[in-house]
């Protein structure tokens, strides 16, 4: 899987821009634990639900999208933390999936 | 405040000429985040390019500390906290207690050079493109550096003789090259001509007698010994490759753990590869 490139990144958010486009761009910052997420990766959510690049998959994106949604409404930008707890009601080995981590996604939005 | 425009021409300018760049963004201030994020870019070494983090020592800092970053091959992305940056300082620290610095490096696309359109250049084109090289052939045959070949359109290919060929190429520290000619005099030709070049990595094929002979000739006719030991040859990590397919594996390992660092060891402790550790 190929992360989007800083250059991919700005050029996406300076296209957005001469289109009178909104834009938030989740960076995930940090990450300490077991997560299957990278530093570095980003998530674009446009003011129209479009997205491009990824923050890993799983509930994960779901949740960044979230935030983001929110960070466009409000029009600022927020820091979230977000802790990958194995669901307490399923035992590890019915889930499969192995995590336990914590990671710190900056959302950012370009208008 | 940088525009995207701005930050996204800094960038290609910079990467174009084949250097890294450092964005680095103030997250955030006394544990707040601020409505619009100041940044700074930051060339090597240390160089302003643009932007403000609204504090002239915070911003001394925080291009002392890119420089570091872009010097580092290895480094992508980092969060620091700003008293970490000046742990002698109290009166300092305290001032920028909870504030924190988002450092990301742009750095150029990697650039595989294969010398030779053989079975393992070809090999080894196919594994470099899982890695998101950016991948140039050349071949004097024009049948080896060939489109049935190399079917990957994004590769680019160079049917002509290996000198001039690589002399028409811009060699950065984000190049690596694989010399894997038909035969050791070609390799010894293509060594020759970029041993002295910035290369991040620069590996030839061949048996140990054999690279051994060629080192020796270079050293006689002059070439530093400095230069010589930057030479990967033989090449790749010793995984007991035989096919080509193997081989272009143990090559580009080998490129990875030059890049990010690595023993080139089995990472488990106790399991059945135990004894190679």
């Amino acid at each position: 899987m190929s992360l989007l490139t800083q250059s991919q990144v700005y050029d996406e958010i300076t296209k957005a821009q001469a289109t009178q486009q909104k834009l938030a761009v989740a960076t995930i910052v940090t990450t300490s634990g077991s997560t299957p997420q990278r530093t570095g990766a980003k998530l674009l959510v446009f003011d129209d639900g479009r997205m491009l690049g990824t923050v890993g998959g799983g509930c994960v994106e779901a949740d960044v999208w979230t935030e983001a949604r929110a960070a466009l409404a409000e029009n600022r930008p927020r820091l979230c933390r977000f802790t990958l707890r194995d669901n307490p009601d399923v035992p590890p080995d019915e889930e499969g999936m192995v995590c336990g981590g914590e990671m710190e996604v900056f959302i950012e939005v370009w208008s | 405040m940088l525009t995207a425009q701005e930050i996204s021409t800094a960038i290609t300018e910079s990467l174009v000429a084949g250097r890294p760049l450092a964005l680095v963004s103030l997250l955030e201030a006394s544990g707040q985040v601020l409505a619009q994020t100041p940044r700074l870019l930051v060339a090597d070494p240390g160089l302003f390019v643009g932007g403000s983090l609204g504090d002239e020592a915070l911003e001394q800092l925080a291009a002392r500390h890119a420089s570091k970053l872009l010097a580092d091959d290895r480094q992508e992305i980092v969060v620091v906290s700003v008293a970490d940056l000046m742990p002698e300082d109290d009166a300092m620290r305290s001032r920028w207690a909870q504030t924190r610095l988002l450092f990301e490096i742009a750095r150029p696309p990697l650039e595989l050079i294969i010398c030779g359109g053989g079975h393992v250049g070809q090999a080894v084109a196919k594994v470099a493109a899982l890695l998101d090289f950016r991948i140039t052939v050349i071949d004097d045959r024009a049948e080896f550096a060939a489109r049935d070949k190399f079917p990957d359109p994004r590769v680019q290919l160079l049917a002509e003789d290996f000198v001039p060929a690589l002399r028409s190429l811009r060699i950065t520290p984000a190049t690596h090259i694989v010399i894997v000619t038909r035969g050791h005099r070609h390799d010894e030709i293509c060594l020759q001509e970029v041993i002295a070049q910035p290369a991040r990595y620069i590996g030839m094929i061949g048996s140990r007698r054999r690279t051994t002979t060629i080192r020796e000739r270079l050293k006689r006719e002059g070439v530093p010994p400095a230069l010589l030991q930057r030479v990967h040859a033989p090449i790749g990590l010793d995984i007991g490759a035989l096919t080509p397919e193997e081989i272009a594996l143990a090559i580009l390992a080998e490129i990875v753990l030059v890049r990010r660092g690595g023993d080139g060891r089995p990472k488990s402790a106790d399991g059945p590869m135990a004894r190679a550790r």
